[in-house]
């Protein structure tokens, strides 16, 4: 069973009146979508050029007999939401599954109000379409060409309490199966609800999952499932929203993104962080990079309509409010002026998510700035502040080049490179946090105010606590000889959050990066020059705010001038920007952005008689497979105005001065395909080679049928045969005196430009074929 | 006027802080029974107000144990959770250990539960565990 209903770019159509109110409400999203602001990095949450359709598919309640791998105890509904592109024509496109979180199965018809946990659902009942809940982000994901699949998990929510696993098996399954189902329409299955409708239109390499909340685990589980079933499907890219984290499952080799809302009422203590945590270095080789992001004044809930309260027919929550945290929060509160209304927090939802999604499966880097740290204005469609967000961003391992890890205890005295690492001052340093053996960094918070803890059994997320007490007081890492080159980076990163119980209440911090090079230069930036992530962590909400997240701080090292970037000994933290303060820190690197170090670059090198050699000098990471595409900005030698080559020469008709691009492709091993162009004028001088006396060489036979014979020449001579238009229809260097004239050039008067080591001449070519 | 504007004054802070109060205030929990179902004993918790059915978890703990499987409901207005715990673990918990539930995990042996029972909406303290409950 389907239902299908057409959705305009700017409008939508529904046949459901109390979803007026979210027309309306997607109405001002759109709107706002339009109003594209000026910044550096291109907006990805605006409305696409593809119109939207979304249809709906049901195939029953319990449809689903779901295998062994599952480990549930009963079927399961196949049911959910598709928006695609209504060209599909112009497909295939990537393909999203989205699964939403635990919440109610059914509402009394009579009283909505009153819910069951009964599948299917009892009569006098309807099931609550928690996997609707997604669709205001769908309409716009999809209207930029991706197939956008919500699955509903009723029968799962019914059970998965009682379950050992939480059902999060069967939420994985679950989406595999769908994933199943959509390959089959795709391909050879029409006897499905949509007939032909998909087949042939969905990239099933290019996939791209999201779970909320108990979903966002078993899109974890799914990738992992994907992965064991030998990845019949190409799941390039992995969200997990407000996520929980019971068993402490992770992926690695897939890009990952992983959303925090601080306001939480419902997973308090933003456990969903561990699934960045817990792979940053547990695979040496993980290429894929992960991203974190902080909504500041977002709860769990609003996320999804169906959850939303007014926004759906039964039930929903403010989780913050309703689960009995103090509606009075100064920064979480109802009406706190930081708290994100649901307009806002879907605004936010759909830019970050679009961003991710285009990134990782569009492959449109240029929306990468904003994942990565490196531009940190939130862009115009999430109607955010920067105050409202945070990134956090780890390299591939390809990209960076930790300097200290701070994932040991051993690191509070020798960094991850084995250089020494030193203090002077500092209000008793040490590693914590991680768990294990470690010590608490602070022992008076709960679970829910410091999300990254480690535990005694499980690994968390270690820190180096800093507090100072006077401006002169510093931390420094050495680098090693062998590791002092860093010019190949761009940035110096390292993630950090105030220490909140060991600093004045209310207070941002700040203090100051140095670079020091091997000849004792010095170069200096203020963390708060390049980033806002040193905040004091708001809300007075006890037993969970404030809490201690994690945001990276990002400083260029082009912004460190004065030094030499080749020989960098030092990095020194030095807090002279207040008397006091605190910071915990970790992830200490040097790193690159997701496309590398990719920089077009080269040389030219002019020879006699125009004969110019170009010399390569792209930067790349080591390992990258790279393409290259010139063009001589000779657009008259046709052909030959183009190269692959990696050094290619090119030989100019005369002196002039040329515009020389080079396009560099770069196929990253984190799946993204980069690219950088450099196009750069070559000038080339009049060589002065002496005209020659026609006398001295001589065409034969003249008129020519298929081949000449140019006497007076030699083997590095070289002829370019014009036509009347001034086009160039040959160009050869006659290694031998014989030359054949292609069919391909018409009959007709040409000029023979014959140039030798002594000079030019131009003779009269009749050509008869 | 004076004593007027600090009559006011007094109300307006009263309300205000029992506003905060009345939201901060956590329903009283109590273990109302327990059955045998199959191979775990089902241990009933009733509150008068309905417990949070959200993504979070509810857990029980009870002499270093922990049991975070369970059905959850309403009632006549009122929140029910039952804890299913396999009938062998349940016979070997320690008699007289205290028993707290909390709504999200908390590393019990880490913690001070009875301080965070006190302090948190989201921490129960039930009282003492008896096997004498499964005859209730």
């Amino acid at each position: 069973m389907t239902s299908q209903q057409t959705i305009h770019a700017g409008n939508q159509i529904r046949n459901q009146a109390v979803v007026i109110h979210v027309v309306l409400l997607l109405i001002l999203f759109l709107a706002t979508r339009y109003h594209a602001e000026a910044q550096g990095t291109p907006d990805p949450g605006l409305l696409g050029t593809h119109t939207v359709i979304k249809a709906e598919y049901n195939l029953g309640d319990l449809s689903y007999t779901p295998p062994a791998a599952a480990m549930f105890p009963s079927n399961m509904e196949e049911r959910g939401c598709v928006h695609y592109p209504s060209d599909l024509a112009s497909g295939p496109f990537p393909v999203l599954i989205w699964l939403h979180g635990q919440h109610d199965v059914c509402y009394e018809i009579s009283n909505d109000s009153s819910f069951t946990s009964v599948w299917p659902c009892p009569a006098g009942s309807a099931p609550i379409t928690s996997y609707e809940g997604y669709d205001y982000a769908s309409q716009v994901i999809a209207s930029h060409g991706y197939v956008v699949i919500s699955i509903s998990a009723n029968a799962i929510n019914t059970l998965s309490n009682s379950l050992p696993d939480y059902a999060m098996n069967a939420r994985g399954v679950l989406m595999q199966h769908h994933l199943d189902l959509w390959n089959g329409w795709n391909t050879t299955d029409t006897t499905g609800p949509f007939g032909h409708t998909f087949v042939g239109r969905l990239n099933m390499k290019k996939v791209g999952t999201m779970g909320h909340s108990r979903g966002g685990e078993g899109a974890i589980y799914n990738a992992n499932y994907n992965a064991s079933l030998g990845s019949p499907y190409g799941i390039k890219a992995v969200l997990t929203l407000a996520p929980v984290d019971f068993y402490r499952h992770y992926i690695n080799g897939i890009p990952l993104l992983d959303i925090s809302p601080y306001c939480d009422g419902d997973v308090s203590d933003l456990e969903g962080v561990h699934y960045f945590d817990d792979t940053r270095y547990n695979v040496p080789t993980d290429v894929a990079p992960k991203h974190h992001i902080l909504f500041m004044g977002a709860n769990h809930d609003f996320f999804n309509t169906v959850w939303t309260p007014g926004s759906y027919v039964a039930g929903g929550a403010d989780d913050w409010a309703d689960y009995g945290w103090n509606p009075f929060d100064p920064h979480c509160g109802t009406s706190a002026p930081s708290r994100f209304d649901t307009t806002k927090e879907k605004a936010a939802y759909i830019t970050y998510a679009s961003a991710f999604y285009r990134l990782y499966l569009g492959q449109e880097t240029q929306f990468a700035p904003i994942l990565e740290v490196n531009d940190i204005v939130p862009p115009a469609s999430s109607t955010l502040d920067s105050a409202d967000v945070y990134v956090t961003y780890h390299a591939g391992y390809e990209d960076r080049l930790d300097v200290n890890r701070t994932n040991a205890a051993a690191c509070e005295t020798t960094n991850t490179l084995t250089g020494s690492v030193t203090e002077t001052g500092i209000v008793g340093p040490e590693i914590c946090g991680g768990g294990l053996t470690l010590p608490v960094c602070d022992g008076g918070l709960v679970n829910n105010q410091k999300p990254h803890r480690g535990t005694t059994t499980l690994a968390g997320l270690a820190q180096m606590k800093l507090t100072w007490s006077d401006t002169t007081q510093s931390y420094e890492n050495d680098v090693p000889a062998t590791n002092q080159d860093v010019s190949s980076y761009q940035a110096l990163t390292f993630r950090s959050c105030v220490n909140f119980p060991e600093t004045t209440s209310g207070i941002d911090n700040d203090f100051t990066v140095q670079l020091i090079d091997s000849a004792g230069n010095t170069a200096s930036q203020a963390v708060s020059s390049h980033s806002h992530a040193l905040f004091y962590e708001p809300g007075t909400q006890a037993n969970d705010l404030p809490k201690l997240v994690f945001n990276t701080i990002r400083i260029p090292l082009n912004s460190f001038t004065s030094v030499n970037l080749s020989k960098i000994r030092h990095i020194r933290f030095k807090f002279n920007k207040s008397a006091t303060g605190a910071v915990l820190i970790s992830d200490l690197a040097f790193s690159n952005p997701v496309c590398g170090n990719l920089s077009a670059a080269f040389t030219d090198s002019i020879g006699k008689r125009y004969k110019t050699f170009f010399t390569n000098k792209t930067a790349y990471t080591s390992g990258d497979s790279l393409a290259y595409l010139w063009n001589f900005g000779d657009a008259a030698s046709g052909v030959l105005d183009t190269s692959t080559a990696v050094n290619p020469t090119h030989i100019y008709p005369t002196h002039n001065s040329y515009t020389v691009c080079l396009y560099v492709k770069d196929f990253r091993k984190n799946g993204l395909t980069c690219t950088d162009t450099l196009c750069q004028s070559v000038v080339l001088a009049n060589d002065a080679i002496p005209e020659l006396a026609p006398g001295n060489i001589q065409i034969i036979p003249n008129p020519a049928k298929d081949h000449i014979q140019i006497t007076g020449t030699g083997p590095d001579d070289q002829l370019v045969l014009v036509n009347l238009y001034g086009q160039v229809v040959l160009k050869t260097t006659m290694t031998q005196p014989d030359v054949a004239l292609p069919a391909a050039i018409p009959s007709g008067v040409y000029s023979a430009v014959i140039t030798t080591a002594n000079g030019r001449t131009v003779l009269k070519l009749v050509i008869n074929h | 006027m004076r004593y007027l504007a600090i009559f006011i004054l007094c109300l307006g802070t009263g309300i205000f802080r029992t506003q905060i109060a009345a939201a901060q205030v956590k329903a009283r929990s109590e273990i109302s029974g327990a059955r045998q179902r199959d191979g775990d004993i089902a241990l009933t918790i009733t509150c008068p107000k309905p417990f949070i059915n959200g993504n979070n978890r509810y857990i029980l703990y009870t002499g270093h144990k922990e049991f975070g499987r369970y059905e959850i409901s309403r009632k006549d207005g009122k929140g029910v959770i039952t804890f299913l715990i396999p009938k062998d673990e349940f016979n070997h918990l320690a008699e007289g250990s205290p028993v707290y539930m909390t709504y999200g995990h908390v590393e019990a042996e880490e913690t001070d539960m009875e301080a965070l029972a006190a302090s948190s909406h989201r921490c129960w303290s039930l009282g003492k565990f008896s096997r004498s409950v499964l005859k209730k």
